[in-house]
């Protein structure tokens, strides 16, 4: 007692706190390490195939036969930019929508259903999404467009692409338009300005740079999807004749890299061509995150607390005023062109002209409504986008459960499968699914958690740090097809583990490793200071201080975002196609370099070459969905738990 | 002005110049700090009392641009010196913070946070401190019966006064008080003024506040800052009376601040 009440003068020249200061920067480093690793080995893979065929040559030739050395990737390009646009038509007007009634319209109850009801949409595998796009969207073409000679086509994949960015777009922009301080939309009500006008006057230009975001981040999402728009598209590697023509056939980048890489042989040009394919990709991608990361910057400095910024962002606002004195204009043109474009005749012209005049009508007569039936009209249009989000996906999740849930049995989820997936279960799908989610979990949650502590609780900001902020940023919009490429090209073969479940696990723990990072880094961001100073100043180390406040604290948000990230990775199928995953077992496999089954693919394989085993299929999406939402039912609860527990 | 150097100063800061990056806070500062008594800092916001009084116990060394010249003698060794343990002067000089700041656990918890870091283990010896230290800060009547419950469920005063007691917890020497009262109803604030006015018997207290009756009601000594500069530092009495600089008078008198 005698000598712990004296101020100690020992003090080790290296403790233990520094170690473990160092233990984590090294966790922290291997992820930068991981990041430079991937870039630096597809762009090395690429060179071959570029120097072969010529940089401008690849961007703009018309061919793409890799059989017959043709290796010209403007269709592809086109496609991908093609469906992409094509989703942002479906998915801007309902999204948008939604995010209005969410945010502005419903009551304060109906919110806390709605929001995570639209979050649903984002739980879905993407190649459930495919499934129900084969199995309905592309029939319902070929019956009901007229000149449809195919269903599969750019129009399915942008329908599918459209529903699944839905999600990211509600979210975003409800979440901007939130921010918004209620005392805007109090000077707007004091003045005597309807809900309504105040919305779209004041809420919604104020948000627009959220808005703004939300959108290209819901664009960044639709250029990296794989299985949907593989199972849709049709994948001809055309580009559309005429060029708006959205019935014709399409292939995107990432649909040739599924399709491809199971069949190249690795080490030609054509292996090559497919790393720069994924590069390219990559650099859109890049592309797009960029755009959003400045759009997001600007709207934090808006509502942040640097007074001189926030003048600055005041006195554009005004801006937007150009934007609604000829928005009419602008919209009626893009209808015109847009019904022009769809039914690719002069007869659409005509249809165009006729729907014009009678938008302009519609407009005239609501412009000239008393405001308070407008906003009448109004709410209840949001309503009716509203209603049909959520319709949307009682359709997707409906028509599967309903074809699906009679198929489950004890023997289909008892059984191997037989005669090739026609009959039996599903029995090594299953578990290899369970296998590949555990082991992803071991790779990715101490990496992910360690890093995300280093760069929230240790890193201070400096070069090296902001290096690997950006590294985890563009990590984790990367197209998970492209760590599928990169799993193949690095695990399975130059590592040689071969098609195995540790290649498949690495390959996942890679795709979640940077959700992890980031909502751990939030996740202690948010402890109050007050409460480290408080552990500080009674004496306490600095990793004493991490170890007993910060992470209790934090611990709520890092273990639902984990949670979350499992979700996701459950229900991948691109990453696992090519690194572990096999049709068909009749035995399963025991050992870390066995390969496995998994669900995902599992119901890629029976939708695409089994087309006369419907019950399995069903029951297999069925399955994989009912995981994947427990998952996320499990991560929600225990949000609402915590949120319960801890209050401040 | 006392005798800077008489035999019951317990810390000693000398020549303490600080800067945040490149703008200097703190201008030369010299002060004694006197032991079982009550040192009040004050002056207009931002005039770096609080800073200084995070340079006693070193909580300025979490703040990244920080950077300090000068000494701060702690029972005659300098704890700005390469060889101190930073942990060791934080259990010997406490801090309370100007918002009640309890961790999100047990009242029970709360308490025996520190004693644990600090390598207490049993469980009679963290009960005895427990009902110390709650005694200590006037608490225990109020929260004997619910150990178990969290912190975060008491008022804005008892959540200050736990705060206390944890910062009692560890058994330091010092207690530095940082606006402690400024989040607090007068009632609150009544008691912790009591509470700071018992704790002298046993400990050293150094409290920053904006309030200069606060200053005047409870403490012994007194100096006032004005743009990072000590102006005048004396007994309570004096300087409330009989100032000896024209900023101190001003200020006292309410003509700025």
């Amino acid at each position: 007692m005698e000598k712990a009440d004296r101020v100690n003068f020992m003090k080790r020249s290296f403790d233990k706190d520094d170690l473990i200061r160092l233990g984590l920067m090294a966790v922290a480093s291997a992820a930068v390490v991981i990041v430079l690793f991937i870039f630096a080995f597809i762009i090395s893979n690429s060179l071959d195939s570029v120097r072969e065929v010529g940089l401008w040559d690849f961007i703009s030739g018309s061919i793409w036969r890799p059989s017959g050395g043709e290796f010209g990737a403007f269709p592809l390009i086109s496609g991908t930019l093609l469906v992409t646009l094509g989703a942002l038509m479906f998915a801007l007007p309902l999204g948008l929508g939604a995010a209005i009634f969410i945010s502005e319209i419903a009551p304060a109850r109906y919110r806390n259903i709605l929001k995570p009801i639209c979050e649903v949409f984002s739980g879905i595998p993407s190649v459930v999404y495919g499934f129900f796009g084969l199995m309905v969207v592309v029939p319902f073409i070929l019956n009901n467009m007229p000149g449809a000679t195919q269903g599969e086509s750019w129009l399915a994949g942008s329908f599918m692409l459209g529903i699944m960015a839905l999600p990211t777009i509600i979210t975003v922009s409800e979440d901007a338009l939130n921010a918004v301080p209620r005392s805007y939309r109090e000077a707007s009500l004091a003045m005597g300005a309807t809900r309504w006008e105040t919305t779209i006057k004041v809420v919604v230009p104020a948000a627009v740079s959220g808005i703004t975001a939300a959108i290209i981040l819901g664009m960044g999402r639709a250029i990296g999807e794989t299985m949907a728009v593989l199972m849709v598209t049709g994948n001809a590697a055309i580009v559309p004749e005429p060029i708006w023509n959205m019935l014709s056939p399409v292939r995107t980048l990432t649909a040739t890299l599924a399709m491809e890489m199971s069949y190249v042989a690795v080490g030609s040009t054509h292996y090559s061509a497919l790393f720069f394919l994924a590069l390219l990709l990559l650099f859109i991608v890049l592309l797009v995150n960029f755009l959003s990361n400045r759009v997001m910057r600007r709207t934090k400095r808006k509502f942040g607390c640097d007074v001189k910024a926030r003048k600055k962002a005041l006195l554009k606002l005004p801006r937007s005023r150009i934007w609604s004195e000829y928005s009419h204009l602008i919209m009626k043109a893009v209808f015109v062109i847009l019904l022009f474009v769809a039914l690719d005749s002069w007869l659409g012209l005509l249809y165009g002209i006729v729907a014009t005049v009678a938008v302009l009508a519609l407009g005239t007569a609501y412009s000239r409504l008393p405001s308070g039936n407008r906003q009448t009209v109004s709410y209840f249009m949001m309503a009716t986008v509203m209603a049909t989000v959520i319709l949307l996906l009682v359709l997707i999740l409906g028509h599967i459960f309903m074809r699906g849930l009679p198929v489950l049995s004890i023997d289909f989820l008892t059984q191997y499968p037989r005669n090739a997936g026609l009959s039996g279960g599903i029995y090594p799908a299953i578990v290899g699914t369970l296998k590949l989610i555990v082991g992803t979990m071991a790779i990715a949650l101490p990496l992910g958690i360690g890093a995300g502590v280093y760069l929230g609780e240790y890193s201070r900001d400096s070069r090296g740090t902001r290096l690997l902020r950006a590294g985890i940023e563009n990590l984790n919009g990367t197209p998970s097809i492209v760590f599928g490429l990169f799993g193949f090209a690095a695990f399975v073969i130059y590592f040689g583990m071969g098609y195995s479940l540790i290649a498949g696990c690495l390959t996942l723990a890679f795709l979640i490793l940077p959700v992890i990072i980031r909502t751990t880094e939030e996740a202690v961001k948010t402890v109050p200071p007050e409460l480290k100073e408080a552990s500080l100043a009674l004496g306490a180390s600095k990793w004493e201080t991490v170890t007993k406040v910060v992470l209790p604290t934090a611990f709520p948000g890092i273990i639902t975002g984990s949670i979350l990230a499992i979700g996701r990775a459950a229900g991948e199928t691109a990453p696992i196609m090519f690194t572990a995953v096999v049709a068909y077992q009749t035995r399963m496999g025991s050992s870390l370099m066995d390969p496995v089954m998994a669900l995902p693919y599992h119901l890629y394989y029976l939708a695409t070459n089994v087309p006369n085993a419907q019950d399995q299929q069903y029951g297999t999406a069925v399955v994989l969905l009912l995981i994947v939402m427990s998952i996320f039912l499990a991560a929600s609860l225990l949000r609402q738990y915590y949120s319960k527990k801890f209050k401040w | 002005m006392v005798n800077e150097m008489s035999n019951d100063t317990l810390i000693d800061i000398k020549g303490l110049n600080l800067w945040y990056g490149q703008s200097q806070a703190l201008y030369d500062v010299s002060m004694p700090v006197h032991k079982n008594k009550i040192t009040a800092l004050i002056g207009p916001s931002g005039c770096g009392k609080s800073t200084l009084l995070r340079t006693i116990n070193r909580m300025n060394d979490i703040i990244d641009s920080c950077r300090i010249e000068g000494d701060i003698n702690y029972n005659g060794n300098n704890i700005y010196a390469p060889a101190c343990n930073v942990m060791s002067v934080r259990k010997r000089i406490g801090m309370i913070f100007q918002k009640p700041n309890p961790f999100p656990m047990s009242i029970y918890d709360n308490i025996t946070y520190g004693p644990k870091i600090h390598g207490v283990r049993k469980k009679e010896e963290l009960d005895r401190i427990v009902e110390d230290c709650l005694k200590q800060a006037v608490l225990w009547e109020e929260v004997k019966d619910r150990l178990e419950d969290s912190a975060m469920g008491l008022s804005g005063g008892q959540q200050q006064r736990l705060c206390i007691a944890r910062a009692l917890s560890v058994s330091p020497e010092v207690i530095l008080m940082d606006e402690p009262t400024s989040a607090l109803d007068p009632i609150a604030t009544a008691k912790i003024e009591d509470l700071a006015q018992q704790l002298k018997e046993k400990y050293t207290v150094v409290i920053v506040t904006h309030n200069m009756q606060q200053a005047s009601r409870i403490s012994d000594y007194t100096g006032f800052m004005y743009m990072g500069k000590l102006v005048e530092f004396g007994e309570t009495d004096d300087i409330f009376t009989r100032p000896t600089q024209e900023l101190t008078e001003r200020y006292i008198t309410g003509r700025f601040g």
